[in-house]
């Protein structure tokens, strides 16, 4: 598709957010460019990985149970930000989550009852039948019918302000440069967690042992395009969503199947045998999120889960095979681990633990005494041959450095104005909302629901 | 081991890899039973494939909506994978086993079987019919049975239908077994209600939400739950119309051509025109299909089926149209070889996937989908 000179509005990034965005100014009748960093086959960004979106409902909809009250929401968000969170824009995202909903489902995405394993979820995610991906071909073929043209393998690098104006983007398409000027313009090509040297100014060495859960186009090209045009932004680059998961995982798009769920089983140990965490604190959808950091802060950024045969049916299969041997020393061995210290670190935990009554689903009484750290739920000998090894990585979902914006989506500028005819939706500016921390789906419909709004500004702005 | 043989264990191989990863992440758990039943399960033996890929019906939904289809390095693409191992299991389980192969080359074995059946049933009776018979009109009752005598039209069909129900009959068995369904699944009415409900209704050919499934890209649509509604109801009807017609003439005494709306007519011509329709459909649905997710098959499974299905449907109904005619005798023996060459080759065709995906859904039950 050639591209024109001049577009009414311009989207930058096809995932939910610029989908969502794309679609609304398109059916309010405006000439809509979307410009998608990656080949069609492997559109959508971080949305093809993610399969629900959190809505505030009152009564069963779209395979949601019982309802979920904008209070209920608010203090969930309030409480995993520590309250590093823009109220009124968070109260926004939650109030407009169920008519983003029907949103959803009038441009044909369909749900289904939140899937096996996922009971705690039940009542307040709304889950995509078939997943992100399903949801993204529903969102590109709505868009499609809406009139939107579809640049793919489109790369948005650069944009031009005048004053507190956008006037033009321009990058390269089909190995050549280009330049779209518009009379609005949508950003919503996500954080920068795949640009690799940018996580190295925030991480240093350490983030070369990251591994990227989602898409590798998320570079952040246009965050930092804004950022040296003088945008606001939120948060600092070191926050992000970060989450443990098996360390064999491909650098990029490794995406759900990577997670590792056996952690609260497991004792975890890193590069020199010993423990350093509580594994069994709190249920692992609650602390999956903190394991990320725990493991980018141990040597080497690795650690190792390890269980006996007793436990291996109470999680979630995962992808990669367990690594096996019949005693500790030989799993040692095998994981290049310290042998004397892995024995000491495995004997005295079994040493510390205390009688109890072991239940898998539960916070049961299982735990140890007189170690540091303590094992507080789920603590039972490991002494039953095989034994098995999960090696883990830190997971980076996505990071929160963001484009500052308003309840109109509108980029902020660090001059206190706001730019005129320049929005920004999803990933690349969640941090608005999510400070630190993070709850499960939030991301999708902070996404959907600042597309939404980002959309319908762009749409009404006098050409 | 037999290239053949190779070939298999790999599509088994490759779908426990493929099974591995969906089982870790679920996202497809609400399109088709396929999920639900897998997640009962943390590894994959080539059993569990076998039960798995026949609740396959390849609606290439899990495809498109699969985050790691190629080019990711995960090359997750379950539908050809599946497609594979469900020929794979018409082979193994058919009896007699000798028949295997005829699975691999289905195309050119139905092509041989079809044309053998009708040039000799044509040179036999150009043989042994008085001269002239074939050339003149025939009409009133028994006028077929002028043709060719209604014991032998009947006694050659017997033959070839009693065989072919055995051998059905064994390779169902044989699949049943092995595939893991059993007594339990077998005496539970809620078993039957799901699965009778599901095969009456095509409730899985929906896509999880009744939209229907995909074919060329990501749109919905029914139309190919429909044809293979016209399809397999428009083989009943074509099955009630040879059991009434039957029934007229062993018990009723009253000889063929029947009247035009009599019972075996009715349902034979609502059949075959069903069949005309849902098989030209399914054939058409096939040919613009996705090329990645529903690759043409080599050994023409589908397609022998279909085109057998269409023909004799097709002559069944130019018989009817021009029964009057001199040219009935002709299209009679054409429509007949026709039959019988269907016949010889269903226990060795596509029709088996019928009964092997109902004894999947058997085993699978009520599950734990409830779909529109
Ligand atoms: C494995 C995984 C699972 C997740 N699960 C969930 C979940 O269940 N629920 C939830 O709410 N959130 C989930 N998330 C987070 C969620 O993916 C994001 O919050 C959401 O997708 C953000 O949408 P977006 O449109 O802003 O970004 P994306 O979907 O990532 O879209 C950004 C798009 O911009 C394009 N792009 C990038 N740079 C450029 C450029 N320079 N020029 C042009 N285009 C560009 C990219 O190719 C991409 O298509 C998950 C994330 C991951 C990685
Ligand atoms: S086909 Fe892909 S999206 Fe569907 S369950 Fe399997 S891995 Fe997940
Ligand atoms: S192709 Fe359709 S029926 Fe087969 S496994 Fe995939 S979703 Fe299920």
């Amino acid at each position: 598709m050639p591209l024109p000179e001049l577009a009414d509005v311009v989207v930058a990034g096809g995932g939910h957010a610029g989908l969502c965005a794309a679609i609304t100014a398109a059916e309010q009748g405006r000439q809509v460019y979307l410009l998608e960093r990656a080949p069609a086959v492997m559109r959508g960004g971080n949305t093809r990985h993610t399969r629900n979106l959190r809505v505030m409902h009152d009564g069963p909809v779209a395979g949601l149970t019982g309802s979920y009250s904008e209070a209920e929401f608010w203090a969930d968000l309030h409480r995993v930000t520590a309250g590093n969170t823009n109220e009124p824009l968070a109260r926004l995202v939650i109030r407009e989550s169920k008519p983003l909903l029907d949103w959803l489902e009038n441009h044909g995405v369909h749900f289904q009852p939140s899937l096996r394993g996922t009971l705690n979820l039940s009542h307040s995610n709304a889950f995509f039948l078939g997943g992100g991906c399903a949801l993204s071909n529903t969102l590109y073929q709505a868009a499609e019918q809406a009139g939107v043209q579809i640049v793919y393998e489109c790369r948005v690098t650069s944009v031009s302000m005048e004053g507190h104006r956008c006037t033009h983007v321009s990058g390269q398409f089909e190995g050549a440069d280009f330049t779209l000027a518009a009379n609005a313009f949508v950003m919503c090509s996500g954080g920068f967690q795949a640009n690799a040297a940018w996580m190295r100014e925030a991480w240093g060495e350490a983030a070369d042992n990251f591994l990227i859960r989602g898409t590798p186009y998320n570079e952040g090209d246009v965050l930092r395009a804004l950022m040296q045009q003088g945008a606001a932004t939120t948060g600092d680059p070191t926050q992000c969503h970060a989450v443990a998961i098996d360390a064999r995982a491909p650098k990029y798009d490794g995406g759900i199947v990577s997670r590792l769920d056996c952690v609260p089983y497991s004792i975890v140990v890193n590069r020199q045998g010993e423990r350093f965490y509580d594994e069994g604190e709190d249920f692992w959808p609650k602390r999956y999120a903190i394991w990320g950091r725990l493991v980018a802060a141990q040597p080497e950024q690795i650690g190792y889960a390890i269980i006996d045969s007793k436990v291996t049916e109470h999680f979630m299969p995962s992808v990669f095979p367990a690594i096996t041997a019949e005693s500790i020393p030989a799993l040692a061995e095998q994981l290049e681990l310290p042998i004397e210290t892995l024995n000491t670190t495995v004997q005295q935990f079994n040493q510390a633990v205390q009688p109890g009554e072991y239940h898998p689903q539960q916070l049961d009484d299982c735990r140890t005494v007189g170690l540091t750290p303590n094992k507080t739920h789920w603590a039972l000998p490991i002494d039953t041959p095989p034994f098995y090894a999960y090696p883990l990585r830190p997971g980076i979902t996505f990071t929160y450095l963001g484009l500052m914006v308003d309840s109109t989506a509108r980029v902020q500028l660090s001059d206190g104005n706001a730019c005129t005819n320049l929005f920004a939706a999803g990933e690349i500016m969640a941090g608005n909302i999510l400070g630190q921390g993070y709850c499960a789906g939030t991301g999708m419909t902070i996404g959907g629901v600042f597309g939404r709004i980002a959309g319908a500004q762009a749409a009404c702005l006098p050409s | 081991m037999s290239a053949e043989l190779i070939a298999s264990t790999r599509a088994t191989e490759e779908a426990e890899r493929l099974l591995t990863i969906c089982n870790a992440c679920r996202y497809c758990e609400g399109y088709c039973p396929v999920f639900p039943a897998m997640t009962e399960h943390r590894s994959f033996d080539a059993s569990t494939v076998y039960y798995l890929a026949n609740l396959c019906h390849q609606c290439t939904a899990c495809y498109h909506a699969c985050q790691y289809k190629p080019p990711h390095q995960f090359d997750v693409n379950l539908p050809p994978v599946f497609s594979a191992i469900r020929a794979q299991t018409f082979a193994e389980f058919v009896w007699p086993a000798a028949a295997a192969p005829l699975f691999r080359h289905n195309g050119r074995f139905a092509a041989i079987v079809v044309t053998l059946t009708v040039v000799l049933l044509s040179l036999a009776m150009n043989l042994w019919t008085a001269p002239g018979t074939l050339a003149s009109s025939h009409t009133g009752p028994g006028a077929f049975y002028a043709v060719l005598p209604h014991s032998w039209m009947a006694g050659i069909a017997g033959v070839i239908v009693l065989f072919g129900m055995a051998s059905v009959l064994v390779s169902s068995i044989r699949f049943a077994h092995h595939c893991g369904l059993t007594r339990r699944h077998l005496l539970s009415p809620a078993h039957w209600r799901a699965t009778i409900t599901a095969v009456a209704t095509l409730q899985y050919l929906g896509g999880g939400h009744g939209d229907g499934c995909h074919n060329e890209d990501t749109h919905n649509s029914n139309l190919r739950r429909h044809f293979h509604q016209f399809t397999m109801w428009g083989f009943g009807l074509c099955f009630l119309a040879t059991a009434t017609a039957a029934v007229y003439e062993l018990w009723l005494g009253r000889l063929s051509p029947f009247p035009y709306f009599s019972l075996p007519v009715l349902f034979g011509t609502s059949g075959g025109v069903g069949l005309v329709i849902g098989t030209g459909g399914l054939l058409w649905l096939k040919r613009r299909a996705h090329p990645q997710a529903l690759p043409q098959d080599a050994s023409n499974l589908d397609n022998a089926l279909l085109v057998q299905l269409m023909l004799v449907s097709v002559s069944g109904l130019l018989l009817l149209a021009l029964r009057e005619s001199s040219a009935m005798p002709w299209l009679l023996i054409i429509h007949l070889g026709l039959v019988y060459g269907f016949f010889v080759t269903l226990p060795f065709s596509k029709f088996v996937h019928g009964l092997y995906r109902t004894l999947a859904l058997l085993r699978y039950g009520p599950g734990l989908l409830q779909q529109p």
